[in-house]
């Protein structure tokens, strides 16, 4: 009998199959034929992320690409890293070659199944779509040229690091109401997130505040990419992604919790059990979008939004709704300290940490710290000079 | 007695061809490689190489001739998916520019004689032919039968929307 392709034992084909080039050719073979249909999900997690990596814009119901491989792995890419300091710096490393080097970590760490790109690509279809567009009707690019500033250049990439932060860094927000658990961990300090900010949603202006020099890659990305991510994001965080947006998603599926206050009574200058749910919520990144989308359509349609998303929001409230209360008349709540070399606090959101790298203006001042920081090392190393030893390393303008 | 460069080994194909070889080519198998070890006393022994033909053998040890040289690959390799590549080192390509029944008896060979580079070469020239074709030009290149039906043809792609959205 010839020899042919199909009659080699399936581990060979196998083999064969991870040796392939892109996505859209394993895609090709799963349509030739039941054998190999059967062979292809058997591919590796590690594989698949391979050639997910290598696909890069061939397949545009994937894009943005990079971003979009972010949103199954970004998580457990978080539960990876947090396990150790050697990991979290790894993570923090990778971050300086930005979204390129998120992802890349993100497929060698945290791998994707095929099953994950199905998922990614209906969430995208159900979910982020349609909220794109909606923002971009609400803070895209306005009929007035000189305005270009103040738009957000790309909802969708918006909406995508929405997801991812919240993804990456959902530690930091279920500490906030699990501080008192001696088994959640210490989630990644600001410094983590800044970095998350300042590279992997570069901004010309966010670099030029910090005083950081533009890395290399930022320059060819942004020929083809939006040059003012950060600036997009705030935008869209004054126009469209507003606490109010999620008080009234969170009573959708909670009628009569949360007082009314308005954006207003949203400012997060102190502790309450209601921002804590309004901050927990909308902090949720995949998860948040998906409530946000399910009860906008509920809305329109008068659909009831999914169980699962009403089990959530109510578990998370009576988790908060245990946490211990301040005497005061405020309401205001303990959220427990870890020990954070750059904060005073832990309070977390992507709009301050935004605030912070883009304007140096959020609740805490980055750069001070920057040059502070900058300025001890500086002094170390006059020091060890002086004695005769050569300094570690340059003095580098990056927050590393 | 020889040194270990010099040693030679016999080899015996399927369809019972003696090939005398180097002991260095040879052992590019870690089958062979294996099996002159427990023997003990290489050139004396003939080595059945019970799953391949002389004409398949004969290519095997003419890559492996060319290639007897080569580090040792390390265990990690076969693992880490990062270092896969697609590319094929020149004197590789022209090799493998034979018929597919003398390229999937050359990887097969490669697998029984545990000769992971060769069948990592092997397996990398497919996967090149496959690379950018149609399933239908997959097919055809390869002359594989569709056996889906037009419903079970249309389930994967409601299934793989991901790819169709172009």
């Amino acid at each position: 009998m010839a020899r042919t392709l199909t009659t080699l034992p399936e581990e060979l084909i196998l083999r064969v199959f991870s040796h392939l080039h892109r996505l859209d050719d394993l895609y090709s073979l799963t349509l030739t034929n039941k054998l190999f249909r059967r062979i292809s999900h058997d591919v590796s997690p590690a594989d698949i992320s391979r050639l997910a990596l290598n696909t890069g814009n061939f397949l545009p119901g994937l894009r943005p690409y990079q971003h979009t491989l972010l949103i199954p792995s970004a998580r457990r890419l978080a539960d990876w890293a947090i396990q150790s300091k050697e990991r979290r710096d790894k993570l923090a490393s990778a971050m300086l070659s930005g979204i390129d080097g998120l992802v890349a970590i993100a497929m060698e760490e945290a791998p994707i199944t095929l099953d994950d790109i199905r998922k990614t690509w209906r969430w995208k279809q159900a979910v982020l779509d349609p909220l794109s567009q909606e923002m971009d009707g609400i803070c895209g690019r306005p009929s007035q040229p000189d305005d270009f500033l103040t738009v957000c250049e790309d909802p969708s990439l918006t909406l995508l690091m929405w997801a991812i932060y919240g993804e990456l860094f959902h530690h930091s927000f279920s500490y906030l109401y699990s501080w008192h658990d001696p088994d959640h961990p210490t989630p990644f300090d600001s410094i983590m997130r800044f970095k998350f900010m300042v590279y992997c949603m570069p901004d010309v202006n966010a670099f030029t505040y910090m005083g950081l020099e533009r890395p290399a890659w930022f320059e060819s990305m942004a020929k083809t990419a939006d040059r003012f991510q950060q600036l997009g994001l705030n935008h869209a965080t004054r126009e469209f992604l507003l606490p109010s947006l999620w008080v009234q998603a969170i009573r959708e599926v909670m009628p009569g919790v949360l007082d009314d206050n308005g954006d207003e009574g949203w400012g997060f200058e102190y502790l309450t059990k209601d921002r804590l749910l309004v901050t927990a919520v909308s902090g949720s990144g995949v998860q948040a979008l998906d409530l946000l989308q399910a009860t906008r359509s509920t809305t329109e349609c008068k659909v009831e939004p999914p169980q699962h998303l009403v089990r959530w929001v109510h578990e998370l409230h009576q988790k908060i709704d245990r946490l211990p209360l301040d005497e005061s008349e405020t309401g205001e709540i303990s959220c427990g300290t870890p020990y954070d070399p750059w904060l005073e606090q832990n309070w977390v959101t992507l709009p301050w940490d935004q605030q912070t790298t883009l304007w140096d203006a959020g609740p805490y001042s980055l750069r001070e710290k920057v040059y502070e920081e900058h300025a001890q090392k500086e002094a170390w190393d006059a020091t060890r000079r002086a004695i005769g030893e050569d300094p570690l390393a340059p003095s580098t303008a990056s927050i590393d | 007695m020889a040194s270990e460069a010099e040693q030679t080994v016999k080899l015996v194909s399927s369809d019972n061809v003696e090939i005398v070889t180097e002991r260095k080519v040879a052992e590019r198998s870690m089958l062979i490689k294996n099996m002159i070890e427990d023997l003990g006393a290489p050139g004396e022994e003939p080595i059945p190489i019970m799953n391949v033909s002389e004409a398949v053998l004969r290519k095997v040890l003419e890559w492996c001739t060319h290639h007897k040289n080569d580090p040792a690959p390390s265990q990690d390799d076969d693992a880490d998916s990062r270092k896969k590549t697609t590319d094929i080192e020149d004197w590789d390509q022209k090799f493998m520019q034979v018929d597919q029944e003398m390229l999937f008896e050359i990887i097969l060979a490669a697998n029984y004689m545990d000769i992971k580079a060769l069948l990592d070469v092997g397996c990398k020239t497919v996967a090149n032919m496959i690379k950018g074709k149609s399933p239908e030009e997959i097919r055809k290149t390869f002359n594989i039968q569709n056996d889906f039906t037009p419903e079970e043809e249309d389930q994967i792609r409601r299934e793989n929307e991901w790819a169709e959205d172009r």
